[in-house]
């Protein structure tokens, strides 16, 4: 071979590796999800169990697809995207969020399983660069679950408030008291329904210095489902006067203290505000007596009566 | 008939009485003599004759029908104020019908009745006290019978003392013989009689107020005050405080505008209190102090400016009324969405309150700003005190590092209705960058970060520049971990490789930067190479047009081709490439890691050409010790 044959068959063979090479460009088009992971250690048998992870991006100029590949063997069948495996990242949208589902089988046993999720994003519509080794981004959701066959009763306090409130009323000797309504929005972070047991206030003056009123809830307050997020209220009666006050919240679950903390408690004239208040039930015991206690009375009265007549018409017979 | 009364005392005291008993013992005696001494003869001769006698009927005095009393009674229990008039009411009678006069003297020293010129002239000549005795009064000349009283205007001054003795009697001034009646009389009704009691007004000398004081404070107000009575014990003192100078009742030691009274008498120093209402401007407030006994006599000094001020106190923010939550809503952690970038939109809600009111009296904003910080709580609020110097973008983002560093925005969402409204409302929508610290329960957060949470502190700052306590949220957040990755490059640059050969020793290198908030490692994984790859479509399996995925080799360092590992196309490869967190904001900061790459052409590869390919580069959240 002479040597012009042989340069030429070295530069055919070399040329598709030139075409794979091209320059380094610093590019910033970033990647990442939050959170990094679906953790959860409070599982049961059937427990079905949502985290939300979003999917983001440092550049939405081009629409991408981010393919989901769920790698846990043992809990394979437990996980499930709801978006499904290939989740659209449309141009001009930054950020999209990917459901994971764990459904919890009734068989499953008491212990750990671990996995992860694997996303990578590519182009939509297949455009990639020609000639090169293209680069494409993806993230790994770590999953770590546990199956316990305990209770666990738990909540995470995620917001507070309370509305302004009517001055109780008397209506002849009963006093009816103003009914606080304090909301919670409340995520249960245990694997039974949860609520708080008890709401405490502890109620100053506007200078915080003077205690006027403790009072606690009196009715129940509505439960959570498992991993469910929801707003829930405690109702406490008041027998304070119109005015403004500082309370000084407690959130029990059980005996552990969930939350406590100030806040302002405005208390309007009866008649104010178009919100019922508390009927009999918020009445203080001995009113509640003060009107049973006859009713009772009539009762008995009335069977002593009928039970007077029915034995003299048997002597009559 | 007059006497000497200085000399012949007894004398004033028998006057008249001795000469009636001698004219009835004189008839008497002539009566008897002419009944023993004289026959029947004599009695006729004598009944035959003409006898002249002489009898002077002597004036008798006036008596008392109705006793005196003192209307209204003047009593320990219920004096006479100084500058009151005390009046006495009595019934006298004359058994002549003669009109009287009813006196009141503060002896029983005999008085002395004058007689009128002539009888046509009767109760023209009132009586006059005995000696040595103060007049208290005199009525005028009243029918016989009818009521008589008398009235004096009392003072603080003599003849008046605190307990005043007085004597009555009723007069007459007959022309002839002028007379009272002999036993005076201090009245018989018990409320009513002597003495009567002047009530002195307390004195007052001072007074003032312990201001200034916050709202909902204690104000008292002070006075340096006594009273000079002393019967039946100190008279007790009392203090009201009015608003302004017009509206007080002498009478009923009220007024309209009253802003405190002692509900509790002392005998010295009379004070009383008034809590400050919340809200209430700070400022000067108009009062004057009126000292009362408690006979609801004032004090002549009355009333005294005792105006108080109302301090101004700085705002406060309550822990409940903080919220902090993230972008995706009320009630979220805190998320990062962007990767090596500043994520929007995060929120803080806080309310601003102040016991002056949210108005100023010159009817400006009370409330004049604020500051605020977000930080993990780690770090605290005396590092991340909300001024700039501690700005870290990591874990403290004061509101003092200005927008132009931290482009928060905030707005006022309430407005001040008035005086009564103590409360602002705000909103604040703040970035935070990607290297803000997780405190979630990651797998792979440090333990230090997931113990914490992120929180925010903020404070008010009044129009006085009043600076109030950084109050901290009570319901804290978490910041999410946010696993994040980006490459340098769009491609693998693999220089040229001839069929059957590799690239040796020259690497390829791929560089992985950092853009979230966690530690990185990194895993790969590759497809197989061809002229017509795409996504979609993998390469067909053939020996001379494919070049197969693991044919590519990588490591965490520089290597020869051989000693890397090769990527697969169906298993994700970890590289530890430990990158650490990011801490820096700048692109030339950021934490970064390093893979490099080789290539082997196989032999059997005789397609010259351009051979596609794509590697994914996975983030992966680094064991946390490697953060």
């Amino acid at each position: 071979m002479n040597s012009f044959l042989r340069n030429f068959v070295v530069v055919l063979i070399l040329i598709p590796v030139f075409f794979l090479s091209t320059g380094i460009t610093e590019v910033f088009a970033g990647f990442g999800i939050t959170p990094p992971y679906v953790r959860n250690t409070s599982l049961t048998r059937l427990s079905v169990y949502e985290q939300q992870i979003l999917l983001v991006r440092s550049d939405a100029n081009t629409a991408q697809i981010a393919e989901v590949s769920v790698d846990a063997p043992e809990i394979q069948d437990w996980i499930q995207v709801v978006e499904g495996d290939v989740i659209k990242l449309p141009e001009g949208v930054q950020k999209v969020p990917m459901t994971v589902r764990v459904t919890v089988p009734k068989d499953a046993d008491f212990r750990d399983y671990q996995g992860a999720i694997r996303i990578r994003t590519l182009p939509d519509g297949d455009a990639v660069t020609s000639g090169a080794v293209n680069i494409s981004l993806g993230a790994l959701v770590d999953i770590d679950l546990s199956v316990i066959d305990r209770e666990i009763k738990d909540f995470r306090v995620r917001k507070i408030s309370v509305e302004d409130l009517n001055e109780g009323h008397k209506l002849f000797w009963l006093y009816f008291p103003g009914k606080i309504r304090f909301d919670m929005l409340l995520e249960n972070t245990g694997n039974v329904n949860v609520s708080p047991s008890r709401v405490e206030f502890r109620i100053f003056d506007r200078t915080g210095k003077v205690l006027l009123e403790e009072t606690s809830n009196i009715s129940k307050i509505e439960t959570i489902t498992p991993y469910g997020t929801e707003t829930v209220t405690a109702e406490l009666p008041t027998r304070l006067e119109a005015g403004g006050y500082i309370a000084r919240y407690t959130i029990y679950n059980g005996d552990e203290v969930k939350q406590e903390g100030d806040l302002s408690l405005n208390i309007l004239p009866a008649g104010t505000l178009q919100l019922g208040g508390f009927g009999f039930f918020g009445l203080s015991l001995a009113h509640k007596i003060s009107v049973l206690l006859p009713v009772f009375a009539i009762m008995i009265a009335s069977i002593y009566v009928w039970q007077a007549r029915r034995r003299s018409k048997a002597k009559k017979r | 008939m007059s006497y000497n009364n200085e000399e012949f005392p007894q004398y004033v005291k028998t006057a008249g009485k001795i000469t009636v008993v001698t004219a009835v013992i004189g008839v008497f005696v002539f009566i008897a003599a002419f009944m023993v001494d004289v026959g029947t003869q004599e009695l006729q001769k004598v009944s035959a004759q003409q006898a002249t006698t002489t009898l002077t009927v002597l004036n008798t005095p006036p008596e008392f029908t109705v006793f005196p009393y003192e209307v209204p009674e003047s009593s320990v229990t219920n004096p006479t104020n100084s500058g009151d008039d005390i009046r006495w009411e009595a019934v006298g009678t004359d058994s002549n019908g003669a009109p009287y006069f009813l006196l009141l003297c503060s002896t029983n020293a005999t008085p002395t009745a004058v007689a009128a010129a002539d009888s046509g002239s009767l109760g023209t000549e009132p009586p006059e006290c005995g000696i040595g005795a103060i007049q208290w009064g005199v009525s005028t000349s009243t029918v016989s019978g009818e009521l008589a009283f008398v009235a004096t205007t009392t003072t603080e001054a003599a003849p008046f003392s605190e307990s005043n003795d007085w004597f009555a009697w009723v007069c007459d001034d007959d022309p002839f013989n002028p007379r009272c009646n002999t036993v005076s009389s201090q009245g018989d009704v018990a409320t009513g009689s002597s003495p009567f009691i002047v009530n002195s007004r307390p004195v007052l000398s001072a007074a003032g107020n312990d201001g200034p004081v916050d709202p909902g404070d204690i104000l008292a107000f002070l006075s340096t005050s006594t009273d000079p009575d002393t019967e039946g014990g100190e008279d007790n003192i009392f203090i009201t405080v009015c608003s302004s100078n017009v509206t007080y009742d002498t009478v009923t030691n009220t007024c309209s505008d009253s802003i405190s009274s002692s509900t509790v008498g002392v005998t010295a120093n009379a004070s009383s209190t008034r809590t400050i209402g919340i809200p209430t401007r700070d400022q000067t407030y108009g009062a004057f102090a009126y000292v009362y006994d408690q006979h609801g006599h004032n004090a002549s000094a009355n009333p005294i400016d005792v105006s108080f001020e109302v301090a101004n106190v700085a705002p406060f923010v309550l822990g409940a009324e903080i919220e902090l939550y993230g972008e995706l809503g009320v009630g979220t952690d805190l998320t990062l969405s962007v990767p090596g970038g500043e994520t929007p939109s995060s929120t803080l809600n806080f309310t601003v309150q102040d016991n002056n009111s949210c108005q100023t009296a010159a009817l400006g904003d009370e409330i004049a700003s604020y500051d605020f910080s977000v930080f993990r709580s780690g770090v605290g609020t005396t590092t991340c005190d909300t001024t700039s110097a501690n700005y870290n973008p990591n874990n403290c983002y004061p509101s003092g590092v200005g927008q132009t560093v931290w482009n928060y925005t905030c707005t006022q969402v309430s407005t001040c209705a008035g005086p009564t409204q103590t409360d602002i409302d705000f909103t604040c929508d703040f970035p935070l960058w990607f290297v803000a610290d997780p405190t979630d329960n990651g797998a792979n957060t440090p333990a230090f970060l997931e113990i914490q949470n992120w929180t925010a502190a903020v404070r008010g700052v009044d129009d006085d520049g009043a600076i109030g306590q950084l109050s901290t949220t009570s319901n804290p957040r978490e910041l999410v971990s946010f696993a994040a990755i980006d490459i340098l490059a769009e491609d693998i640059a693999y220089e040229a490789v001839a069929p059957g050969e590799d690239t040796g020793s020259i690497n390829a290198s791929s560089t992985a930067q950092n853009v979230g908030n966690t530690g990185l490692d990194q895993e790969v994984l590759g497809e197989d190479m061809c002229e017509g790859f795409t996504p979609s479509i993998d390469c067909e399996s053939s020996a001379t047009s494919t070049i197969p995925a693991d044919q590519q080799e990588f490591n965490a360092a520089t290597f020869t081709y051989g000693a890397g590992t090769n990527i697969s196309s169906t298993t994700a490869s970890e590289v530890e490439l430990n990158i650490p967190k990011t801490t820096a904001t700048t692109s030339a900061s950021w934490q970064q890691g390093i893979t490099y790459w080789g290539i082997a052409v196989p032999a059997s590869i005789t397609l010259a050409g351009s051979y596609t390919g794509l590697n994914t580069f996975t983030a992966v959240v680094a064991e946390a010790l490697d953060w």
